[in-house]
């Protein structure tokens, strides 16, 4: 070690005119505000980004000029054998370079950074707070200034080493900006970058380690001799890049394929209206990464698939048909970075083993479709997906697209859709919303119907200033009277209820909301229809006052009960039939410390315990059709938001098994 | 009846090459400890690549070379902590200054002398503020010789120390050597195309022609070989220009 610091001082001490020139390029990066042409920025801005510039420069400069010193100065000067007459190390004389070069070329940069510190100190400090991608630079350094030495010995000797490693460097750099830089770029915007970000951290080690690899290799090998070094150091850098280029790529797959037993935290269970299956969404982790995961799980079995969706893509996209046989998600995985290439994967549930999911078919859809914009018939037969202004229906049978229609153009591109169903039939309800300058608040349902005589678009219902849409209704389960939406419009002040009788939908019941306002959730399942509203409070009130649970039935409202002061309130289709399941927070402003989760019955109002720290699955976070009470879905429990855990009917709470 | 010597120096069956070009092809000799061995030949011959192997600078293609016991390739840096060097052209690095390159040497070898070393600057009459490159080819190879000898090393190699001297600045180089060699009686290993200087220092020779040691003894031994073949006394340079010229066919 003792040999290493001398070398490393020895260089130091050579190369000492770098420090004060990094400070004479500070000095110059302050006074840049007076350039000419400089007056019309702000001087403060014009500092700052002249200084992290040379900064940056003085960093590159000091890591290529110093790094190329390392090996090749010495070798090229015909000097090497002056070290190596003395008694110190191969290894140990490039580890001291090595070092040297680092300390320069991170002083050099700091250095550059005192005259703005000194004239505006509070600025420099927030300016190092901010977020940067300087750790990343710092473990790229080394393996710059390795590469630097190795490329200069290369030179020297022209060896057709540098031609491979130039080769294996441009393929790396290919691979990792194919496999993980460009995905995450068109990952970012969605959760599933987490584990290419995670990864991202590691890429500059990758060129480091073997950069350095090949640089100690070459001062080893090669000694004196220039061709030796470039071959020798050649071999190491391309081997050690490729092997670890493809062990990287390698382990971003594994990380990027976890199971649920990876599961640390459960985010959201989803339960299929029908059967034993439901849609985890949950944090992973693996190899030290956290990233959002969802999974298809068969609660009995414990069988599972991959969702290639993240989590917060099940507001968006209903993955379930009713009798919960088939799902359907939108990916774009298979095709890489491109989010122009995804398709429409349904998969089929089989309730009997083997109880793999198999893809049945495979819709391609190069864009997303819009948020809360696919849906599957009741038995899976048909597909619908909204993308932009038009709206899409496969037939899954055939696999044949049976109509695209361009429905809300007046609402000038700026439409939300609220909801999406389909009929076994092709009929398509579609709600829609606006909140552009143009249209705002209004909202539109909207029936595709596809009979033999033709194809049309029906504008059923149409008002302004909607201020909610309920997103839960089930239109599709066919039979007159079905609820297609409850609307609350005239600035929160009425209500209407739009109910499909004989094909046509109409709005069959309006009435005033006196003292119901606001509705908190609006919630349809089975049979029923909850609609869960609080007292008039001043809206600027965070706490609410007593709540209040009210059955909603098509042709009116009925109060089951009130409900004591609370401060938080959720509702689901109860484990049992004819009751619903209600979580209760009285602490206010902690919506899940401790929540009391009961079972409600509907007819007498009496409410039993089901247990503590428990979130029921079924609860209307998404537009997918609730379970009925009494159903395996509306048995699913989350505990302490780690456990999924079953209600058996003899009121034991056992965890799944994941196969 | 007297013990015998030590080898210092053992290379068996040495080969090196540059890629295609072989350079030395089965060199074998041994050096006596505290004998000074000169190696002959031409420019070209293989010369300083054997001292490169002797150095461990080179890996010998194959065949095995042994300095004081220890493999150079394998075991340079403690070696160097017994071996002194002057290279054929001095590379201390120009830019340093003379005393620097005095620090460097002293604070990586334990053995340093820094009285010897301080006396011999003095002689040389150099001065340690000047830098290596604002030195004489004659004062750069006697700071080399200085460092080498500063050391106190049990084994000195010169390659070729006195090429491009003038007769002053290699008299005095030998003089210094020669005072080194009565006072510790260090072993030597000498390359050189100072036939005179060779013949007043050496004990034994070998003679490199085209990468093969083509003749190898005590220089009396040679000069008596060579009487008997021509019929007359033969000086150093009459036999090395014989045998290198013929490539060592008499």
């Amino acid at each position: 070690m003792r040999a290493v610091s001398i070398v490393t001082w020895d260089e130091l001490k050579r190369n000492w005119l770098v420090f004060p020139g990094a400070l004479l390029m500070g000095v110059l990066a302050l006074i840049s505000p007076f350039a000419p042409g400089m007056q019309q920025w702000n001087p403060e801005t014009v500092r700052e980004v002249s200084t992290l510039v040379v900064a940056l420069a003085v960093m590159a400069f000091a890591s290529i000029v110093l790094g190329s010193a390392i090996l090749g100065g010495s070798l090229s000067s015909g000097r090497e054998s002056f070290f190596l007459a003395r008694p110190i190390g191969v290894f140990q004389l490039w580890l001291g370079r090595l070092i040297a070069a680092l300390m320069l070329s991170l002083g050099a940069p700091m250095l550059v950074l005192i005259p703005l510190a000194c004239v505006h100190p509070a600025a420099t400090l927030a300016f190092l707070r901010r977020p940067s991608p300087v750790p990343w630079l710092l473990l790229l350094l080394p393996g710059v200034i390795a590469m630097a030495g190795l490329v200069r010995i290369m030179l020297r000797a022209r060896s057709a080493w540098l031609a491979l490693t130039a080769g294996t460097v441009a393929g790396a750099l290919f691979i990792q900006a194919h496999m993980i830089v460009m995905p995450l770029a068109a990952f970012m915007l969605h959760v599933d970058g987490a584990v290419r970000y995670g990864v991202l951290a590691t890429l500059p080690l990758v060129w480091s380690v073997s950069f350095l690899a090949g640089g100690a290799v070459a001062a080893v090998r090669g000694r004196t001799e220039a061709r030796r070094a470039a071959a020798a150091g050649g071999v190491t850098a391309v081997t050690a890049l490729g092997v670890l280029t493809l062990a990287l790529c390698g382990g971003l797959a594994w990380v990027d394929a976890p199971a649920p037993a990876d599961i640390t935290q459960v985010a959201m269970v989803v339960p299929a209206p029908e059967g034993n299956w439901a849609l985890v969404a949950a944090q992973a982790r693996r190899a030290g990464i956290t990233f959002p995961v969802t999974f298809l799980l068969d609660t009995t079995s414990g069988a599972w698939r991959r969702w290639s969706g993240t989590w917060w893509q099940l507001g968006g996209e209903a993955p379930f048909s009713r009798d919960g046989r088939f799902a359907a998600w939108w990916e774009d995985r298979e095709t890489g970075a491109s989010r122009l290439s995804g398709h429409i994967r349904v998969v089929a549930l089989p309730s009997v083993q083997p109880r793999t999911p198999k893809t049945v078919r495979v819709v391609p859809a190069p864009l997303r479709p819009s948020g809360f914009g696919l849906a599957l018939s009741p038995s899976g037969s048909m597909l619908a997906a909204v993308f932009g202004l038009k709206v899409s229906v496969w037939d899954l049978r055939s696999g044949r697209r049976v109509t695209t229609r361009t429905v809300g153009r007046e609402f000038g591109g700026l439409l939300r859709v609220e909801w999406l169903r389909v009929s076994d039939t092709g009929d398509v309800w579609l709600g829609m919303s606006s909140h552009g300058t143009g249209a705002r608040g209004r909202m539109k349902v909207v029936s595709l119907h596809l009979g033999p005589t033709g194809r049309h678009c029906d504008v059923v219902w149409e008002e302004s200033g909607v201020a909610y849409l309920s997103r839960r209704m089930d239109t599709a389960a066919g039979g007159p009277g079905n609820v297609v939406a409850l609307a609350i419009g005239d600035g929160g002040k009425a209500g209407h209820l739009v109910v499909r009788r004989t094909g046509k939908p109409n709005v069959v019941w309006s009435r005033p909301l006196e003292g119901l306002w606001p509705v908190r959730q609006i919630l349809p399942f089975g049979e029923q229809v909850m609609l869960l509203v609080s007292r008039s409070v001043p809206a600027s009130t965070a706490r609410l006052g007593s709540s209040i649970i009210a059955r909603v039935e098509p042709m009116g409202v009925t109060w089951v009960r009130t409900v004591q002061k609370v401060s938080w309130l959720m509702l689901g289709p109860g484990p049992d039939p004819g009751t619903a399941v209600v979580v209760i927070n009285r602490h206010p402003g902690s919506r899940v410390q401790a929540p009391s989760c009961m079972q409600l019955s509907l007819q007498t109002g009496a409410m039993t315990p089901v247990g503590s720290n428990l979130l029921p699955a079924a609860v209307p976070w998404v537009v997918s059709p609730l379970p009925a009470p009494g159903s395996p879905g509306s048995r699913l429990f989350i505990r302490n938001r780690c456990m999924v855990l079953r209600l058996s009917e003899a009121g034991r709470l056992t965890p799944i098994a994941i196969q | 009846m007297p013990q015998p010597r030590k080898n210092v120096i053992v290379v068996d069956g040495l080969r090196c090459a540059f890629g295609s070009k072989k350079v030395l092809e089965g060199i074998s000799f041994s050096v006596e400890e505290g004998s000074v061995f000169a190696l002959l030949g031409r420019n070209g011959s293989g010369k300083t690549t054997l001292v490169r192997c002797l150095l461990g600078h080179l890996q010998p293609r194959a065949g095995t070379v042994t300095v004081l016991g220890q493999s150079p390739w394998q075991d340079r840096a403690m070696l160097m902590r017994e071996v002194g060097v002057v290279p054929e052209a001095p590379d201390a690095p120009p830019g340093w200054r003379v005393k620097d390159v005095i620090a460097f040497c002293e604070r990586l070898s334990p053995g340093w002398d820094r009285q010897q070393a301080a006396g011999r600057l003095e002689r040389f009459a150099m001065c340690g503020t000047r830098r290596v490159f604002e030195l004489s080819r004659g004062q750069r190879a006697q700071l080399q010789l200085c460092l080498a000898l500063s050391a106190r090393p049990r084994l000195l190699i010169l390659d070729d120390p006195v090429l491009g001297l003038d007769a002053v600045a290699r008299q005095e180089l030998y003089e210094e050597l020669i005072r080194d060699l009565a006072d510790r009686g260090t072993t030597v290993f000498l390359t050189s195309h100072d036939l005179d200087g060779v013949e007043r220092l050496a004990d034994e020779v070998a003679i490199v022609s085209r990468g093969v040691i083509v003749a190898q003894g005590t220089i009396e031994s040679l000069k008596r070989e060579w009487q008997q073949r021509l019929g007359h006394h033969p000086g150093l340079e009459e036999i090395f220009v014989r045998m290198a010229r013929n490539g060592g066919v008499a």
